[in-house]
């Protein structure tokens, strides 16, 4: 026999759980801390998975950033765009820009696909859901730190001095991560009923690509620098992006303002994500 | 909640939308609602909706199981999920208390590359359980999985039993849950294993849990749960002493599938009932009459009262040796027995209209209802008519047979006597 256990009672009824805010902040960070290991077991079945059945592995994860940038360093060599003075050698300058917009997307993207391919085990059995979600954080968390290993190499390459502030900069990419999370979670509800949504967010961020400074500098004269002011992803990967190449946040307002907003927005939808669980396991 | 009682049901109902696209859009609204913190005080069916589950109300203590059954449809599932906690009820409330374990979908979850004590691994974190526990109890679900160097190779390449086999033993060797949810779960799996996993099962009642079981087998309820609750349509019919329950779910079922016309098939014709005509312009049924031993038309029989089955023929043209054969089985088609008229070395020619009788004497089924199959065979051992549904037999239990059985369990009644050899009085 294993130790006595308390018994805990559950009430289940039809009654919305935000009647009970303190009650749902408790089973929020109880779900979290009780997904903890299956998340991790999740993550290293994921990956374990993942590179079962691959011979390159991990190479595949930077093939993109380093296409875009030798195609786009291609075109600016040739004078087909224009896209303003880098204080870092360009190509480098593209490749981390596309590293932290594809850290955004493939978070903004996480949630659905997450819930999607998990989608018999939540309906079947009862478990912390947040696991689902924390364990492809986590995947994604393992690509990145990849893509970071690279980028150093890179900048050693490229001959850009190294700085403190390249230690600050994953841990202020995890906020571009939030707000990716935060917005896409906040899709999940009606993201799972309608295939619509699912459908659009690649429009949307393609289209959205050209709306952030990831191949060009920030434009500063109006109305060309609302680009910049109004597009919550700009300050952060502007930001990052300095960290890392210069050591120092060029603009250090908006980007604390986008920061605290992500951080809200996912508490938000993360509530929202529970609120909407037994609905969508009906459907 | 008082201090004994595991699992609360009160007035609880669950609607649920036949068509996809509203429903979709009825999700978005129940969203609303929860964000909106709108309260549900009179719940009403929208469009298109129905009570998939209508004011169910139980109470279940400690040690108690009870048995579900019931129809495609009636709600099982829907119930079990709301135990689960994974869909909230409309209506009502669900009250559990302690740890619930749920033997549903087993091995859901599984990764087909992986191996299976990899899976072991995974499969219980689902669960809830830690990895020290899993390693302090890996042999045991090894062992009682059984399925030797497999638990090695990657699990797609299991059998679906084996798959079963390693889902059960995870979800059995790893927890003692308070609340125990089983739903259908020995489907696949041989004999063997089968009885293995009752008798798991058994222990596991036995050891004070508490569990909710839901079959289709009611010989397997019959074993394990002492209550039972019948549904139909999403609404109670019956919740009480299993085999009183599981009684009323075997009329249930023979209204649906036994009309009163099928056993007078002279008002009918036979297209579209239970049985088939080689060639209706050969040789014909005509009539199927249950008699007693006075050659009467009776509706019920007692148990060991003769029963004789005349079925009415009708031969077109000259059928050489007929053969006729019956079989009595259970509504959920086990078979009692089956017998022919060759075992016996009868084979007349017929031509014409006439029937044959097969009196079975002092039939040993205990009460309840029983299905009559039959077929009929020419020379060349052609079938002329086929069904397995001919007939209905209801045997209902009468004083003599009771005092001459005793009150004992199973399929049959088989009459015994004790003697016990002088025994010493120790005082």
């Amino acid at each position: 026999m294993e130790l006595k256990r308390s018994r805990p009672i559950v009430v289940y009824t039809a009654e919305s759980s935000l009647r009970n805010p303190q009650q749902l902040l408790r089973d929020m960070v109880q779900d979290l801390l009780a997904s903890r290991e299956l998340a991790w077991r999740l993550l290293v079945r994921n990956i374990s998975v993942r590179y079962r059945q691959s011979l390159l592995g991990p190479v595949w994860t930077f093939v993109t950033p380093l296409a875009t940038a030798i195609a786009f360093t291609l075109l600016r060599s040739s004078g087909v765009i224009e896209v303003g003075n880098t204080q870092v050698p360009y190509p480098f300058y593209v490749v981390v820009g596309v590293v932290l917009w594809q850290l955004f997307t493939s978070s903004l993207n996480l949630p659905l696909k997450a819930m999607k391919s998990a989608q018999t085990l939540i309906k079947t059995i009862k478990m912390p859901i947040e696991a689902i979600i924390l364990s492809s954080v986590g995947e994604l968390l393992f690509d990145q730190a990849i893509n970071f290993g690279v980028l150093i190499l890179l900048l050693v390459l490229f001959k850009i001095p190294l700085t403190f502030g390249i230690l600050l900069a994953p841990f202020a990419s995890v906020l571009l991560l939030s707000l990716g999370l935060g917005l896409g979670l906040g899709l999940v509800p009606v993201g799972s009923l309608y295939t619509d949504i699912s459908s659009a967010i690649p429009i949307v961020t393609q289209f959205w690509f050209f709306l952030t400074p990831v191949i060009y500098t920030p434009p500063t004269r109006f109305p060309y620098s609302l680009l910049t002011h109004l597009n919550p992803v700009s300050p952060l990967l502007v930001g990052v992006r300095s960290l890392l190449s210069q050591g120092t946040l060029d603009d250090p307002t908006p980007f604390f303002i986008v920061s605290g907003l992500s951080m809200l927005l996912l508490l938000f939808s993360w509530v929202l994500y529970r609120l909407s669980i037994p609905i969508l396991i009906e459907r | 909640m008082s201090d004994g009682v595991m699992i609360r049901v009160d007035g609880v109902s669950k609607k649920y939308c036949r068509d996809l696209k509203r429903s979709l859009r009825y999700g978005l609204y129940d969203l609303a609602d929860e964000l909106l913190l709108k309260r549900k005080t009179e719940v009403k069916l929208r469009h298109q909706e129905f009570w998939a589950l209508r004011n169910l109300s139980f109470e279940l203590n400690q040690g108690e199981s009870l048995g579900v059954i019931g129809v495609n449809g009636s709600g099982k599932t829907t119930l079990l999920k709301m135990l689960q906690g994974l869909i909230k009820p409309s209506k009502g409330s669900i009250t559990v208390r302690g740890y619930v374990g749920a033997l549903i979908s087993l091995g859901a979850g599984f990764q087909p590359i992986l191996s299976g004590r990899e899976n072991i691994y995974i499969n219980a974190s689902i669960l809830g359980i830690s990895k020290r526990t899993v390693e302090h109890k890996l042999s045991d679900i090894i062992d009682f999985a059984d399925i030797g160097d497999f638990i090695d190779a990657p699990v797609r390449s299991y059998s679906s039993g084996m798959k079963m086999r390693l889902g059960f033993s995870v979800a059995t060797n790893l927890v003692e849950p308070d609340v125990l949810l089983i739903d259908e779960v020995l489907a696949a799996g041989d004999m063997a294993f089968k009885y293995k996993c009752m008798q798991r099962m058994k222990e596991i009642m036995d050891s004070g849990t508490t569990v909710v079981f839901v079959s289709h087998s009611i010989r397997q309820v019959e074993q394990l749960c002492q209550t039972t609750l019948l549904l139909n349509k999403g609404t109670v019919e019956d919740l009480g002493p299993t085999q009183r329950v599981c009684q009323k779910y075997y009329e249930l079922v023979n209204q649906k599938t036994l009309t009163k016309e099928i056993t007078d098939l002279s008002k009918k014709p036979f297209k579209g009932l239970e049985g088939q005509h080689a060639n209706p312009n050969v040789f014909e049924i005509s009539k199927i009459e249950l008699l007693n031993t006075l050659r009467e038309p009776q509706e019920q029989f007692y148990v060991f009262e003769t029963v004789i089955i005349r079925l009415h023929f009708v031969a077109h043209q000259l059928i050489r040796k007929l053969i006729a054969g019956f079989q009595i089985t259970t509504v959920d088609g086990v078979c009692i027995s089956a017998f022919s008229s060759e075992s016996q070395d009868i084979h007349p020619d017929c031509l014409g209209s006439g029937y044959v009788d097969c009196v079975i004497s002092k039939p040993p089924m205990r009460e309840g209802a029983y299905l009559i199959g039959c077929a009929i065979w020419d020379d060349g051992g052609g079938k002329l008519f086929t069904s397995t549904r001919l007939a209905e037999l209801s045997v209902i239990p009468d004083q003599t047979s009771r005092q001459e059985a005793g009150s004992g369990t199973g399929l049959v009644y088989i009459p015994v006597s004790w003697h016990f050899s002088p025994v010493q009085n120790l005082q």
